[in-house]
């Protein structure tokens, strides 16, 4: 490539560009753009069969030597600096750790989000570098949201029978992964579920699962299925607003169907479906018809791994599983499936690199979640399923990820081993209301059953810190990182309801608040500002927006100024204190290629305080200031990034001072030997290693 | 006796084992689609068959030479097949492999060039004792050999046969009727003359070439002086004319490379918008092959006519360009025309008829000529010609003469433009319709020491005409000198069609208010050379890649008020320019590269909906 900066997508999608070697073989051509390549792929089979010897090269060889040093990395989503401290005579292996090694407070980026500070992680490069602001873009012209990170290719088909192209993903991140790096440096990886990097690049001696950003069957972050024989009001009202809601018919025995991906085939995103037949079992059981298999489901657990095929063509067919919880089964009919995960055994996009490696994880610890955002924080949020539901799925999962962590570490010999956790994120998020009395839904009732959950998912944590460090050797070095901390959530704000009031954003006809989203009512002829993403607000910039009426320069200046003057003084009447203690502007945060991509502003909130949910999508609904009444009770994403700080805990000393993020890709080359490329941000930290055999 | 039986079993032989190649590249090119029939199958039986089969006559003759080799003629026909096989299977499969799957550069020397070429022979190898084995399987021994290795060439003649008509049959559909336009505004003609440099036509200034017709149309509208192809070959300058996005946002810059369904054309707008749409090219860049039908009630790609028997499925196997080079060379002196595509009369001979019929049908009508393109005929046609397939790199002294052609056939072109805007006069339309000419590129004479086009990113090839005759002649006479680009042409004859502005444009309406670009972008990735450019006002910064075949410095900077000319690199005495420049560069690249097929309409759709939901930052 000429251009190593560029974004991921451009390369990505050009795999026959990327250095092609022998190895790269089918896989690249799978992810080049036309036809053409695979057919020629197909001739050089059939004339070469030699190029079958070639291929064999596609299945890694571990070399079998033990690698003089290993650089051992656990990611913990969401680690607050603050409760670590606070529990640390509960966690004893955190606590060796800062008594024995280093421990600190990790500088996160602006905004602390998860996604751009795992690809300020991943890149070694600050956002304005890996052009991940936010988890929403927007485009400037239409002024409408997308996601940021993985964007999907549809599978294409011949005849409408053959597949000749799988579904493939660009990504809108630029920059190279560190591991990709030291694999280029000859160094041997395994990397786990790191947020935000999917697509996963190629590897020629490394080994990558995929994490958050790999979607489930539908596309999404995951969506799941709730049917009910008695839908509320609400439900029937707006039915696809909180996953895919389905009416069943009343009596014992009903039939429905799955609804899936959406059909390549099809021009408009018609989606396939698979028919599901549910018969009642008993007051308090649910017998499941799905395919081939037929099982009895109890109400209030959750079922094993359904499997399910979604026939495209009668040649080719997308294979997914999901499990099942059984809500109520008298009166009314009540049944929820979690997201559509791709089968790992047979998944039609690549959820590992090489792709042949979740087949192999199967076969050593069983079946897994493929989903990247691998929690049931929507259900929850929704109110389709409870606490107890929500937090088995945690146990459940943080049980399977530490299986596959604990077996590849074992297992498999690397010079660099990543595996990140976000078991410590999603509860954070979901369960912070019962620990925090203040907070809108704190329930002591319920408290005293799931108020300790947060801690518990530490304590997890630590064991799994412990079980690490059995099997590392003293030349080893181990590094323990979170992204960012948390805060309580208990006030939202509107900010583009703000912006109205200040006079910055026009609604059309001059009123105060809209009910719609996406800025559809916003007259963009008389609108300075708005708000959209989480936390950011853009200039309505002349020559940028679709619309744009500020002038670059002075008055651009001069909007941004006024915004951040007035909203550091803007007082919550509730509580008459204020809550926004700095409003970050882009360009003094970041720099780099995409900088211009970004926000202008970010808001810092203090704790206690996040944007509305209706913010990040462009809503400006009624009053400036609302209670937060959601499951969904502690965020980070718009909090004030000098206090949202992660952990960084090492079993060696780390000298500096004030270590970042991005500091972490050049730290780890520089453990493995490995030239750190000039294009990060970040710096090797001086840390006292041991001394490699 | 026995000797010449041994030279007719190697030629029999030689035919099995080229028709055998024949017709695995025939599945190659029916799987990589975008066919319109199948006639590749008959045809590469055969064809490859015959190649096979004057190969095979002297691999048959080096059997009595030395005997070792094939003891009778039943073995000397089993080696022939399998060497033949071997041989073409080899050299078809680099060919596809190298220009496929590494985009034409694949040094032998590096690593992945030694491994691809070392399994290509040890393939080679293996398909030669497989086809060998083969036919002495299927012939009895003690037998001549002859009866069984014939009936295996009917047999694979007879696939061929079979494959082509059983498909082709599979293929035939009738296009539904077209519904009449219920569009409000005027019509609408896009004229795209391929190879057209701007200073060869006379509202540009030139004076050597006589183009009264285009210098009609330019009175009657507006010219863009300073207007630029965003690259320099077809597939992705005409792509780019239609979608209104850069070549690494539509994606369409590799030989292999097809528009892609995403994007959203002119014709889909214009569709969409209640215009019938037609399009008339003769082009193999923008046939339906491509995907450039999208959009286009009719899409008539005028093909040119292909030597031996071939169709345009079998025109694309890998020896049909060196099957036509021994034709130039040794077969057939004499170059005509239709041979390459149809001239501006052939493709008026369609067009206008259609014009003529649907005169009260609002329509978008899209005609692509080819005539300044190479070959450069004499005129007229006498079979008299240059071209580039037999003369890649012609010498110096012969550019007036080329010059001379070229120019020739561009007033050959204006002819039939001119007829057009006379047909349009006669019939009363000519007031009421929206004509634009552009050219896709330029074309080089020597300028940079080279020829031809698709090669650099300097003036010659990239500065086109781009003329915009109104409705009712409005703003007649009017020339602009602020720069336009090959990107602005949709959202111009969009908007002067009083069709809504697609969000996803990179373009601009060159009669709107919205300001000119502070800088134009221009990229090629073609034939090896990976180029990019940044104009602004004063300054042309040129990056090329490395080890690029044209020989291109990395780094070129032109001061372009002083040297339009595109002489004297000024990277060295100017770094700091250099340096902002290449800032901006960068950034349009980013830009280019991520404002990917998105196709945003202005509506949120359910699936981009529920992946925001899913999000649980945003509910």
């Amino acid at each position: 490539m000429s251009n190593r900066n560029n974004r991921r997508g451009v390369s990505a999608a050009r795999g026959h560009r990327v250095n092609t070697n022998c190895k790269g073989g089918s896989a690249d051509f799978a992810a080049g753009g036309s036809n053409a390549r695979v057919a020629s792929l197909v001739l050089a089979a059939l004339l070469t069969t030699g190029l079958a010897a070639c291929q064999s090269g596609e299945a890694r060889r571990d070399t079998g030597s033990t690698p003089e040093r290993r650089v051992v990395v656990l990611g913990f989503d969401g680690v607050d600096p603050d409760f670590l401290d606070q529990w640390k005579d509960k966690l004893p292996n955190v606590a060796e750790l800062m008594k024995n090694g280093a421990t600190h407070r990790l500088q996160t980026t602006t905004p602390p989000s998860s996604c751009t500070a795992w690809s300020s992680f991943t890149s070694g490069m600050n956002p304005g570098g890996h052009g991940i602001f936010d988890f929403i873009l927007r485009d400037p012209k239409t002024y409408l949201p997308d996601r940021t990170g993985a964007v999907s290719h549809k599978a294409e088909y011949k005849f409408g029978l053959f597949q000749t192209k799988p579904e493939t993903f660009t990504t809108t991140m630029s920059g190279q992964a560190f591991w990709t790096t030291a694999d280029q440096a000859g160094k041997r990886s395994v990397v786990l579920r790191v947020p935000c990097i999917y697509p996963l690049e190629k590897e020629e001696h490394g080994y990558a699962q995929g994490g958050l950003g790999l979607p489930d069957l539908r596309g999404s972050e995951g969506t799941f299925h709730y049917w009910s024989s008695q839908l509320s009001p609400r439900d029937a009202a707006s039915p696809d607003l909180g996953g895919k809601v389905i009416s069943l018919a009343a009596g014992n025995a009903v039939e429905t169907i799955i609804e899936g991906p959406a059909n390549p085939l099809s021009e408009t995103g018609e989606r396939l479906t698979v028919p599901l037949k549910l018969t009642k079992a008993g007051k308090d059981a649910l017998t499941i018809e799905l395919g081939e298999r037929k099982d009895t489901v109890e109400v209030g657990r959750w079922s094993d791994w359904f499997h399910m095929s979604f026939e495209v063509t009668s040649m080719s067919s997308i294979a997914g599983m999901a499990r099942f919880r059984v809500l109520e089964v008298e009166p009314n009919l009540r049944l929820y499936m979690s997201p559509l995960n791709h089968d790992p055994s047979e998944p039609a996009i690549a959820v590992t690199e090489p792709a042949g490696y979740a087949q192999e994880l199967v076969k050593a610890v069983g079946e897994f979640k493929t989903v990247g955002w691998n929690h049931e924080t929507w259900g929850l949020n929704e109110e389709r399923i409870d606490d107890e539901a929500f937090m088995q799925d945690v146990w459940d999962t943080y049980r399977e990820t530490e299986a596959i962590t604990m077996h590849e570490l074992e297992h498999r010999n690397a010079d660099l081993f990543v595996s990140v956790f976000v078991e410590t994120d999603r509860t954070s998020h979901m369960m912070y209301r019962l620990m925090d009395p203040e907070h809108p839904r704190y329930d002591a009732a319920q408290a005293a059953k799931f108020g300790d959950s947060i801690f518990k998912t530490y304590q997890r944590m630590d064991e799994i810190i412990g079980k690490v460090r059995a099997k590392l050797s003293p030349q080893d070095v181990l590094l323990i990182l979170s992204d960012h901390g948390f805060h309580s959530w208990r006030r939202g704000f509107n900010v583009n309801t703000w912006l109205i009031q200040e006079g910055l954003l026009t609604l059309k006809g001059g009123a105060a608040f809209t009910s719609k989203k996406f800025l559809q009512d916003v007259d963009w002829s008389k609108t300075k500002a708005y708000a959209l993403g989480v936390g950011g607000i853009y200039v309505n910039l002349k020559g940028r927006e679709g619309k744009g009426i500020v002038a670059p320069g002075a008055e651009y200046d001069a909007v941004i100024a006024e915004i951040g003057d007035k909203m550091t003084k803007l007082l919550d009447p509730k509580t008459g204190k204020s809550v926004v203690s700095r409003v970050f502007v882009g360009k003094n945060v970041w720099k780099g290629d995409r900088l211009g991509e970004g926000q202008d502003m970010q808001i810092g909130m203090v704790s206690g305080y996040r944007v509305s949910s209706a913010t990040p999508l462009g809503g400006a609904p009624e009053g400036l200031f609302e209670d937060n009444r959601k499951n969904w009770s502690g965020d980070h994403a718009t909090s004030d990034t000098t206090v949202t700080e992660g952990i960084l805990l090492s079993s060696a000393k780390i000298t500096d001072t004030d270590p970042a993020i991005q500091d972490l890709a050049p730290t780890i080359l520089k453990l493995l030997g490995v030239p750190v490329p000039s294009s990060y941000d970040g710096h090797a930290l001086k840390i006292d290693a041991p001394e490699g055999k | 006796m026995k000797f010449l039986m041994k030279i007719l079993a190697g030629a029999l032989g030689g035919f099995v084992g080229g028709s055998i190649v024949g017709l695995l590249e025939a599945v190659v090119i029916a799987y990589a689609g975008g066919g319109e029939e199948y006639g590749v199958f008959r045809f590469a039986s055969v064809s490859y068959g015959i190649i096979g089969a004057v190969g095979g006559a002297g691999i048959g003759f080096g059997t009595v030479i030395l005997p070792f080799l094939a003891r009778d003629s039943r073995a000397a026909a089993a080696f022939s097949a399998g060497s033949v096989a071997a041989l073409l299977g080899l050299a078809v499969a680099r060919f596809r492999i190298v220009r496929d799957l590494f985009a034409e550069s694949l040094p032998i020397t590096s690593t992945e060039g030694l491994v691809v070429h070392g399994a290509l022979v040890v393939g080679a190898l293996l398909v030669l004792f497989a086809v060998r084995g083969l036919l002495l399987s299927l012939s009895r021994e003690g037998s001549s050999g002859f009866v069984s290795v014939a009936l295996i060439s009917v047999l694979c003649v007879g696939v061929g046969s079979t494959a082509t008509s059983t498909l082709d049959a599979m293929m035939t559909g009738q296009a539904p009727p077209v519904a009449p336009g219920t569009a409000q505004g005027p019509n609408v003609i896009l004229i795209i003359a391929d190879t057209l440099r701007a200073d060869f036509v006379g509202a540009y200034g030139s004076k050597a070439t006589k183009t009264p017709a285009m210098d009609g149309l330019a009175k009657d509208g507006v010219v863009f002086e300073n207007a630029f192809s965003n690259s320099t070959w077809t597939r992705p300058s005409v792509a780019t004319i239609l979608t209104s996005l850069y070549p690494s946002s539509h994606r369409v810059m590799y030989k292999t490379d097809l528009l892609p369904g995403e994007v959203t054309t002119l014709a889909e707008t214009m569709k969409g918008a209640g215009y019938v749409t037609v399009g008339y090219v003769t082009n193999i860049n923008v046939a339906p092959s491509f995907h450039f039908e999208q959009g286009f009630d009719e899409y008539h790609y005028l093909t040119p006519e292909f030597f031996f028997g071939a169709t345009d499925s079998g025109s694309k196997l890998a020896f049909y360009s060196g099957m036509r080079l021994v034709r130039a060379r040794f077969l057939a002196k004499e170059k005509w025309v239709q041979h390459y595509y149809q001239d501006a009369q052939t493709v008026n001979g369609d067009a206008l008829p259609w014009l003529d019929k649907n005169a009260d049908n609002p329509s978008f009508t899209l005609i692509h000529y080819m005539d300044p393109h190479d070959p450069y005929f004499e005129i007229p046609y006498n079979g008299v010609a240059v071209a580039r397939v037999d003369t890649p790199d012609p010498d110096p002294s012969q550019r007036d003469r080329l010059v001379k052609l070229y120019a020739s056939n561009i007033e050959y072109l204006d002819r039939f433009i001119g007829n057009l805007t006379e047909a349009l006069k006669a019939s009363g339309q000519y007031d009421n319709t929206v004509i634009a000419l552009v050219a896709d590129h330029g074309e080089e004479f020597y300028e940079h020491k080279g020829w031809w086009h698709g090669t650099t990113l300097y003036d010659e090839e990239s500065r086109v005409p781009m003329v915009v005759k109104l409705a009712k002649n409005a703003k007649a006479g009017t020339r602009v000198t602020a720069p336009a680009q090959l990107l602005d042409v949709t959202p111009t004859l969009a908007a002067a069609a009083q069709v809504e502005a697609d969000a996803a444009w990179q373009g601009r309406d060159l009669f709107s208010n919205t300001p000119a670009p502070a800088a134009l972008f221009q990229e090629e990735d073609h034939e090896g050379n990976v180029l990019h450019s940044i104009r602004t006002d004063s300054w042309k910064l040129i990056l090329a890649n490395e080890g690029n075949p044209r020989h291109l410095a990395a780094v070129e900077l032109y001061d372009m008020k002083t040297d339009p000319k595109e002489t004297s690199n000024v990277a060295d005495a100017n770094a700091a320019v250099v340096e902002q420049l290449r800032t901006d560069l960068e950034a349009l690249k980013v830009m280019a590269g991520s404002r990917a097929v998105t196709g945003s309409t202005g509506e949120i759709d359910s699936a981009t909906s529920e992946k925001l939901k899913a999000l649980g930052y945003a509910n």
